[in-house]
């Protein structure tokens, strides 16, 4: 009879063999497959479906746009015609079809490339994951047990329900964050794995994915100095490897990183609100169980979910020095996570920086926490495997963690078939090629669209799309003269990068595209212009073949300081598995930093030398069309001049009617101007207040359009607010009290420095006062 | 639904827009329902009665109101 000893030591030795296998890349990627197909079952047997989730219209929509721009038309998804009447598909952050896995969309299509993808990116969290747990030292066991504490979290669980493929982007995290780490401790060349994953995060519209990652690469970059900080000659060097990486990352990202920065600049996202979340609901967030209400997700509970079960072990990992900055970095990912709720966070600094500031939601931070979790756990285990080997009963130890960690698992697998379960799906529709139109469509199903050759005007995205307010869905033709009587139209070819088209004039015109204008469109002859946001091209009489063609320089540039950076990369790749080191010296210095260089160049050169204009803001117009920059008040304005502290002034205000009944729209009007600096976000808080009650109809922008802070000087800003008087509202006086506010700044009032001409209170001025009669003829609704 | 969507965002026109849009989806959905057709016929049925003029003119609205996220959810 073997004693108890013998059986622990033969335990531990099968452990040993275990440890050595798991080691080997061909069994863990076979066990990583298994766990990830299993995760994404429920998936694949409905892969032909459609997600009818609000987001998934919107986002599954884009990569199938995508898909039918490069199989039906051969072109690459620059320009996206079927959505919001046209927007720059690569500078639309969203988009997830810049990236390798964009190949499956377009091998299987976009709705069996969908679990596909889970699956594909799955795995490559896992192993991911489990080469940064092992980088920070953890054993092979404890690497595998404990990947997918992080690849197989509630985030990628609740990602295809909501239709948020690119959240699979995070699964790139940890080998982004390898990369720094090996790359500032062995070989810079490790660098390459953060440029490469940085790159594809942002091709596969990785919103957050990017800036969360780059969070993360700073902290691996502090955690790298501060080992070395007692050799302070060192630093230097080890700054210029963290650069280095840092640059090639975004010069192999130029390829949509600058179509996104372009888009943006445009079109800024503006959020006003505080958000944050509670210490207890960060924790059930990452613990608790994901309910549902209906088919949408009840509440955080299990959203982030790493598994009650995992706790052991992160325990366990908690003992030894290697633990403290890992678990320092998931403490503070964790304390970013509450956002605005406990006052200040680490969240509150990060959004004043530019990119972060159009970061909404704090909770996405426990992404991190996630893989601080991981690599705990995976310490945890490791400890316990040393245990074990100075004495076979810390087996004791071992065998608990291990299989609570590999119990681990079901409520991970049960979070993402739960959520697989609860999505609502229904078939394509039925697929009708014929001529494409824009139709008024709908933003909630905004997916269906394209599969019978439409577009939806209807259009939501998380910032303000440059729209024409003068799109149709009812033309006849989609290109059309703006003077009809001087000749014809007629389309020879359609495609969304280029529309070919015959005309005949007996006298110059302008043409109109039922599309939203970009300064990438160019035409064969004649002149784009931008007619009131609307694509149209002015023309000489005479017969004319004009085509259209869309090529944006941001993509051109971008694309082309990208190419560059793969060259250089794989220059390097080439020197490396060669054997070559990078020459010491002015010469190896000099070489590296031309290799960074060098793509930045290119991309520099290409931007310079393609001409392409944008709108100025004078030509804007309101969501009704109205021209918002003026050069004087409109008639019938009231004189105000109130001057405010942030170097603006209330010129006037107006109302289009005196007498208001109760169901009818009233049009009210302030005229600003800016006379000095005036801080970013800085927005306009207006409040009706009658004896119906008090109505916040407050905008960060002029008339919901123009920033304060982009206001030309020297012209007027009309600010137009269309509002409804609700019915039953009661009879009397009501009075607008507006003024200037900054939501980034705490929602403080910026001071009224100078009343004018009006009557100021708590720095709200009584700009405007109306009559509300009797609720008699509420206007007829029509649809 | 257009008078309930200019009660639910009063000054706000794009969410006017898309709160119709919201109740424009679910009467859709219904209307497929009832008649036992796919949802995305029932959409198609929509463009299609829009250019060719099905309702009395001026009932229907062929413009929307551009993309302005609002700042605060």
């Amino acid at each position: 009879m073997p004693t108890s000893s013998r059986v622990l030591r033969s335990i531990s030795s099968a452990l040993d063999g275990v440890e050595a296998s798991l080691a080997a890349l061909p069994l863990r990627m076979a066990l990583f497959g298994v766990l990830a197909l299993v995760l994404v079952w429920p998936l694949l047997g409905t892969a032909a479906d459609m997600n009818l989730f609000r987001d998934a219209q919107v986002l599954d929509g884009y990569e199938h746009h995508a898909v039918e721009t490069v199989r039906r038309f051969g072109q690459l998804p620059l320009w996206d015609p079927y959505y919001c009447g046209g927007m720059y598909s690569v500078g639309s952050p969203q988009g997830r079809h810049f990236s390798p896995t964009f190949l499956l969309s377009l091998l299987f299509g976009h709705e069996r490339g969908a679990p596909l993808i889970a699956l594909a990116m799955i795995v490559i969290g896992l192993e991911g994951a489990y080469r940064y747990a092992v980088s920070r030292g953890a054993s092979s066991l404890g690497a595998v047990l404990a990947a997918p504490i992080f690849a197989a979290s509630g985030v990628f669980a609740t990602a295809p329900q909501l239709g948020w493929l690119n959240f699979f982007g995070f699964e790139l995290m940890p080998w982004a964050a390898l990369g720094v780490r090996e790359g500032l401790r062995t070989r810079l060349a490790h660098g390459a794995l953060t440029a490469i994953a940085f790159a594809w995060m942002v091709g596969f519209g990785g919103t957050y994915a990017g800036p969360l990652v780059a969070v993360v690469c700073v902290f691996e970059t502090l955690e790298a100095l501060g080992e070395r900080v007692r050799t302070p000659r060192v630093l230097p060097a080890l700054i210029a490897r963290a650069s280095l990486i840092a640059l090639m990352a975004v010069g192999l990202s130029l390829f949509r990183l600058l179509p996104i920065a372009e888009t943006l600049m445009s079109a800024p996202r503006v959020i006003a609100d505080r958000p944050g979340i509670a210490w207890d609901v960060a924790y059930r967030a990452l613990t608790g169980e994901l309910g549902f209400r209906g088919n949408e997700i009840a509440s955080l509970d299990g959203f982030f979910l790493v598994g009650a079960w995992a706790i052991p072990a992160v325990l366990a990992g908690l003992f030894g020095l290697r633990a403290v900055p890992v678990a320092l970095m998931g403490a503070l990912a964790a304390w970013t996570a509450t956002g605005y709720a406990a006052g200040w966070s680490p969240f509150v600094a990060l959004r004043a920086l530019p990119l972060f500031s159009t970061l909404r939601y704090p909770e996405r931070y426990l992404i991190v926490v996630a893989l601080a979790v991981c690599a705990l756990a995976a310490l945890g285990v490791t400890h316990a495997q040393r245990l074990t080997r100075r004495h076979p009963l810390g087996l004791l130890v071992l065998i608990p963690i291990v299989a609570l960690l590999a119990f681990n698992l079901r409520p991970l697998a049960a979070s993402h078939h739960a959520a697989a379960e609860h999505r609502s799906l229904s078939a394509p529709p039925e697929r009708i090629d014929r001529d494409f139109q824009q139709a008024r469509g709908n933003r909630w199903l905004a997916a269906h669209y394209a599969h019978f050759s439409r577009g939806s005007l209807s259009c939501w995205e998380a910032w303000p799309v440059p729209q024409s307010p003068f799109l149709r869905g009812d033309l006849p033709a989609d290109e059309y003269l703006v003077d009809p009587a001087a000749g014809r139209v007629q389309r020879t070819y359609w495609s969304p990068n280029r529309i070919d088209l015959e005309v005949t004039l007996s006298r110059p015109a302008r043409l109109r595209v039922n599309q939203n204008w970009h300064g990438g469109w160019r035409s064969s002859v004649g002149a784009v212009v931008s007619d009131d946001g609307l694509l149209s091209v002015d023309l000489p009489a005479g017969e004319h073949r004009v085509r259209l063609r869309f090529v944006p320089r941001s993509a051109i540039a971008g694309g082309l300081g990208s190419l560059i950076a793969l060259g250089v990369m794989g220059w390097w790749f080439v020197r490396w598995r060669r054997g070559k080191e990078s020459p010491g010296g002015r010469k190896g210095m000099a070489l590296l930093a031309g290799s960074v260089a060098a793509p930045w160049v290119f991309a520099g050169v290409a931007w310079a030398a393609i001409p392409e204009t944008s709108v100025p803001y004078g030509t804007v117009r309101d969501i009704l069309g109205n021209a918002i920059v003026v050069s004087e008040a409109p008639a019938g304005s009231q004189v105000l001049d109130v001057r405010f502290a942030e170097g603006v002034v209330l010129r006037a205000a107006r109302v289009d009617k005196a007498r208001v009944r109760a169901g009818e729209r009233v049009t009210l009007e302030l005229v600003w101007e800016r006379t000095g600096k005036v801080s970013k976000g800085t927005g306009v808080f207006m409040h009706v207040v009658g004896p119906g009650g008090a109505f916040n109809l407050d905008h960060p922008q002029v008339s919901s359009t123009l920033p304060l802070s982009a206001l030309p000087k020297g012209r007027l800003g009309r600010d137009i607010v269309t509002w409804t008087l609700p019915t039953g509202s009661a009879d009397g006086t009501y009075e607008v009290v507006a003024g200037l506010w900054n939501p980034k700044a705490g929602g403080r009032r910026v001071a009224v420095v100078d009343a004018g001409r009006a009557e100021v209170q708590e720095h709200g001025v009584r700009a405007i006062r109306f009559e509300a009669g009797r609720a008699s003829g509420a206007s007829r609704a029509t649809e | 639904m257009r008078a309930r969507a200019a009660v639910n965002f009063p000054g706000d026109l794009w969410s006017q827009g898309d709160d119709f849009h919201a109740m424009e989806w679910q009467r859709a959905a219904q209307l497929a329902s009832m008649h036992r057709i796919a949802l995305g016929d029932a959409l198609r049925a929509i463009d299609d009665g829009m250019r060719a003029g099905w309702a009395r003119p001026g009932t229907l609205q062929a413009t929307v109101a551009p993309c302005r996220p609002r700042p605060v959810y």
